[in-house]
């Protein structure tokens, strides 16, 4: 999911970066004081998920966990991702600060997409629940995923192929992400509802 | 509230015990070394899987790129050392891509890759021109000697090449940065130290609103 250094070019990485720091300054304003212990757990549940190897298809593939992190979140996910990322390009060598902006729009406006279309569902119990955390989890790899074809354009083989691969490679990704997502938020559901029950701002 | 803490305190240490098994993550490794002659690179996932059919590039420090070649199925490429290289003593940049905006890129330095060389040439220049006054029986013995001479060189080469290309090859992995339960530990510091310098200052203007 990370995009590498020295891959897109600077009017890319420039804007990627502009967009990122407005979005994440919105994030934090809209994050509240009772909120932030919340948002630093999940920051490490992100930070950690990307070490977690999911042996399948051709290439290599990790957890990424954005669609949980945008449904309990909501704004909030702009910072947590950011600093996630930073952290992993510091220690694992992952992206990198060039490329910082355009990763985190990668991976947290799906996170966002996710929180609007998913949350409302949540408080219902039941099956319907279920559902819409697994959809919240699945849908966000895959805008993810267009959105870093998007990105790709330029340096790689023109959208609609690159598409099909990210795609394809990410494709059991999705599943993965939107079981986990699922049992997380079920689980959190039993054990701290207030995680999903509170309305954010 | 006590049983989610225990919760969550589990689900980490669940997490870390995963995480704790080595060399797991997805960014790529490349790594480069001479042997024999020949610059070998190696790309890896840092799951440790070979990648197969990558784009290596490589070029010198200042971007222009001298050859281009594909990764087989161990994700090796190799290649003879250009003589273009070899002459003006280039620091070489290998850059790895294997698409989907995932690249990895090594620094193999002149002196890394020429020390082999050097060694290789210099014999070449000193043997001959000992023997000027020494009767012909004499003569004929030393152009024996120099020709198994010439011959058991070849030999160790050989076999220096085949014993010592193992150990280069995992000090340049070596040198690769691998992911240890330090980074993940420091990385979750600090997430919750700026988590805290954030709640301590929010909480400051809090009390001053009082």
């Amino acid at each position: 999911m990370h995009i590498s250094e020295g891959v897109l070019n600077a009017p890319i990485l420039i804007g990627g970066a502009a967009a990122a720091v407005a979005l994440t300054a919105i994030g934090l304003k809209k994050m509240r004081f009772e909120r932030i212990m919340v948002v630093a757990l999940l920051t490490s549940a992100f930070f950690i998920a990307s070490l977690i190897h999911v042996p399948l298809g051709p290439g290599s593939i990790h957890l990424v966990l954005n669609g949980l992190l945008g449904i309990i979140l909501g704004w909030a996910c702009f910072p947590a991702i950011v600093t996630a990322l930073m952290l992993q390009a510091l220690f694992f060598q992952y992206g990198g600060f060039t490329v910082l902006g355009v990763n985190t729009l990668i991976m947290a406006l799906p996170a966002l997409s996710s929180y609007y279309l998913v949350r409302p569902w949540l408080r219902t119990a039941g099956k319907k629940r279920s559902l819409a955390a697994f959809s919240g989890g699945f849908l966000a790899i895959l805008f993810s995923a267009l959105l870093m074809a998007m990105f790709l354009v330029g340096s790689d083989k023109g959208f609609f192929d690159t598409a099909i691969i990210i795609l394809a490679t990410q494709f059991p990704l999705m599943i993965v992400e939107g079981c986990i997502t699922m049992f997380a938020i079920l689980f959190l559901a039993k054990v701290q509802p207030e995680f999903i029950a509170e309305e954010i701002p | 509230m006590k049983i989610s803490i225990l919760s969550t305190i589990t689900l980490l240490a669940a997490l870390l015990m995963i995480v704790n098994s080595p060399a797991y993550a997805h960014k790529i490794r490349t790594f480069a070394y001479e042997s024999g002659g020949e610059i070998i690179t190696e790309t890896v996932f840092s799951s440790g899987r070979p990648a197969k059919g990558a784009t290596i590039e490589v070029m010198t420090t200042t971007g222009e790129i001298i050859l281009t070649g594909k990764s087989d199925d161990k994700g090796i490429f190799s290649f003879a050392i250009p003589e273009e290289a070899r002459d003006r003593q280039l620091n070489l940049n290998i850059v790895a891509d294997v698409g989907e905006g995932h690249q990895g890129s090594w620094l193999l330095n002149a002196e890394d890759y020429l020390t082999g060389l050097a060694d290789k040439s210099a014999p070449a220049s000193n043997p001959p021109s000992t023997s000027v006054s020494l009767n012909e029986e004499v003569q004929k013995s030393t152009i024996q000697d120099e020709m198994s001479c010439s011959e058991l060189e070849q030999r160790l080469q050989e076999m220096l090449v085949k014993e010592l290309s193992p150990i280069k090859r995992q000090l340049a992995e070596q040198q690769t940065e691998k992911t240890s339960l330090k980074d993940i530990l420091s990385g979750l510091g600090y997430i919750f130290g700026l988590a805290g310098i954030i709640l301590y200052y929010q909480s400051k203007k809090q009390r001053s609103k009082k």
